[in-house]
């Protein structure tokens, strides 16, 4: 008979066993998609204005920006009004607020036909944010997570965060004022103020993207965006079937407003004015990364109005009565809630905020 | 000198991340191969935590945890890589059996293919488990806290994981008893 020796050696022996060097090909892999891949910005301690990417949490959305310009929508082109021909949307949003100020742009009207270079206008998306004029907007994500954007006309951008979508008086908010940021957050049942300087590096505005793409994944194959490779020197050159990914779907209106509906992994609305994404969706996968027919993941605008807004909403103070808890403190709570400094697996190995 | 590279990296220098990749891709790769057993899944596997590194430096506070936080994502891409792969959960070919043997010869032939049957059968948060006490010989707080999960959560994969590969090595020693009772 044959003796049973001693399973933890036999295993760790048997692990011995295998690949200990990483391929070079890899590395120059990793280091090809690298140069093509933002960084995510991050509202947080360590981060420093010279950093130069931007990186939102919607890498996803434009992915990774900075094409080699600025691409902006045609110019010279029949403006947008009531007369123009519109597709009705066909996701009828909640009826729309859209004051008589809802021309902001500074640039020359918009036109109501396809973007000429769709993937440039995709691309311009973030571009475009830090030119937002004041205005508010209520988002709604998945037809019951509510939320709301203010931007004040100095570039500073609240965001308000609700606990139904029928609350009238936001739960919590965040602020980004020039390089600071404040939070009203909630610790168990008790809301805190967290602040700090020099917390964002950009402008405020750009993370409106980052807020407002409801964590889609449309920064797929095939969608990326890539950075000029003139950029920089000897860096390798993108496959052209990456930057052919979005298609135009169609014209139409979310939350009263025209907007270009483009597609690629998922579906994006983007306001023909703007450049804001008014309307995103995509289809929810399995465990086995396979979409599942007819569930989609939603986040929409169904309220707009642009002018100008009070500066006092922009204040990074805490409110009455709220308690000041350090960055570091908050620190943890916040990982243990986005899970995106501690990459958790998904399930019940999520720890529990101390 | 890590944490500097470290710091260079999440400041967005793509250089400070090469050399970042090639100070950690072999533990990476290593790591990888031994929870898959495959070398293209596990190639896909590091390249895709890596990736995934380099897009979310910006959100590792500490800097000095770099190592446990980009082994939780390589250990995530490679639950992704298993679970993509029809292969993971079928593939029980063995490994190649005239690929070198153990550096004592400790482990026989035989001995490596029970194991293989065993290891292969394990569920990947198992098998992650396994290679991070037995091949990186973390203790299990370590090996939790590698892995972002509970201490009781890893003990207790630990435990189910052992008694597996101790199930089918039991089966190999009775093996050949049969056999001789076979022939007799």
């Amino acid at each position: 008979m044959t003796t049973l020796r001693n399973p933890d050696a036999l295993l760790a022996a048997y692990l011995v066993d295998g690949m200990d060097a990483l391929p070079e090909r890899v590395a120059d892999a990793v280091l090809d998609e690298v140069h093509r891949t933002r960084q995510w910005a991050v509202f947080g301690p360590l981060r420093t204005r010279s950093t130069f990417q931007v990186g939102l949490g919607a890498a996803a959305v434009v992915g990774v920006l900075v094409v080699g310009g600025a691409f902006f929508i045609q110019r010279g082109q029949p403006s947008v009004g009531p007369g123009a021909t519109a597709v009705a949307s066909s996701h009828p949003s909640q009826p729309a607020v859209v004051g008589p100020s809802a021309t902001p742009a500074a640039r020359p009207s918009p036109s109501l036909e396809p973007p000429a270079d769709l993937q440039a206008f995709v691309y311009s998306i973030y571009e475009r944010l830090p030119e937002l004029p004041p205005v508010a907007m209520t988002w709604l994500r998945n037809g019951s997570d509510k939320s709301r954007v203010l931007v004040h006309r100095s570039g500073a951008v609240r965001f308000e965060y609700f606990a139904s979508a029928d609350a009238t008086a936001p739960r919590t908010y965040r602020i980004l004022n020039g390089h600071r940021l404040g939070m009203l957050v909630m610790v168990g049942a008790d809301k805190v103020w967290v602040d700090q300087a020099e917390a964002i590096g950009e402008d405020p505005r750009v993370y409106i993207l980052a807020e407002t793409e409801s964590g889609l994944t449309l920064g797929g194959p095939g969608c990326e965006i890539t950075r000029d490779p003139s950029e920089r020197p000897g860096a390798s050159q993108v496959a052209p079937s990456q930057e052919t990914g979005w298609r135009y779907v169609g014209l139409e209106y979310v939350a009263g407003r025209p907007a270009h509906h483009v597609a690629c992994v998922g579906d994006l609305w983007i306001d023909v004015e703007t450049g804001l994404i008014l309307r995103t969706r995509e289809q929810v996968r399995d465990a086995a990364d396979q979409p599942i027919a007819g569930e989609f993941r939603t986040a929409e605008v169904t309220e707009i109005e642009f002018g100008e807004q009070p500066a006092a909403l922009f204040a990074i103070a805490p409110p009455k009565g709220v308690a000041s808890v350090s960055m570091e403190e908050w620190g943890p709570h916040e990982c243990a809630l986005n899970l995106v400094c501690s990459e958790l697996p998904p399930g019940s190995d999520t720890p529990a905020i101390p | 000198m890590l944490r500097t590279i470290v710091e260079e990296a999440r400041q967005g220098d793509e250089e400070a991340f090469g050399a970042l990749v090639r100070a950690v891709g072999d533990r990476c790769i290593f790591i990888a191969h031994r929870i898959l057993r495959d070398p293209n899944l596990a190639e896909d596997a590091v390249q895709v935590a890596l990736v995934r590194a380099w897009r979310e430096l910006p959100a590792l506070r500490d800097l000095d945890r770099f190592e446990a936080w980009l082994h939780r994502i390589l250990v995530n891409a490679c639950y992704a890589e298993a679970r993509r792969s029809r292969q993971f959960a079928t593939n029980v070919v063995l490994l190649e059996t005239d690929a070198p043997a153990t550096a004592d010869e400790f482990l026989t032939v035989h001995d490596r293919d029970q194991l293989d049957r065993g290891f292969r059968r394990l569920p990947p948060e198992q098998r992650a488990v396994l290679v991070f006490h037995h091949a990186l010989g973390l203790t299990m707080p370590e090996v939790a806290d590698h892995l972002g999960i509970p201490l009781g959560t890893a003990k207790s994969r630990l435990s189910y994981a052992t008694a597996a590969i101790r199930a089918a090595l039991e089966a190999d020693a009775r093996t050949p008893i049969l056999d001789q009772e076979q022939l007799a």
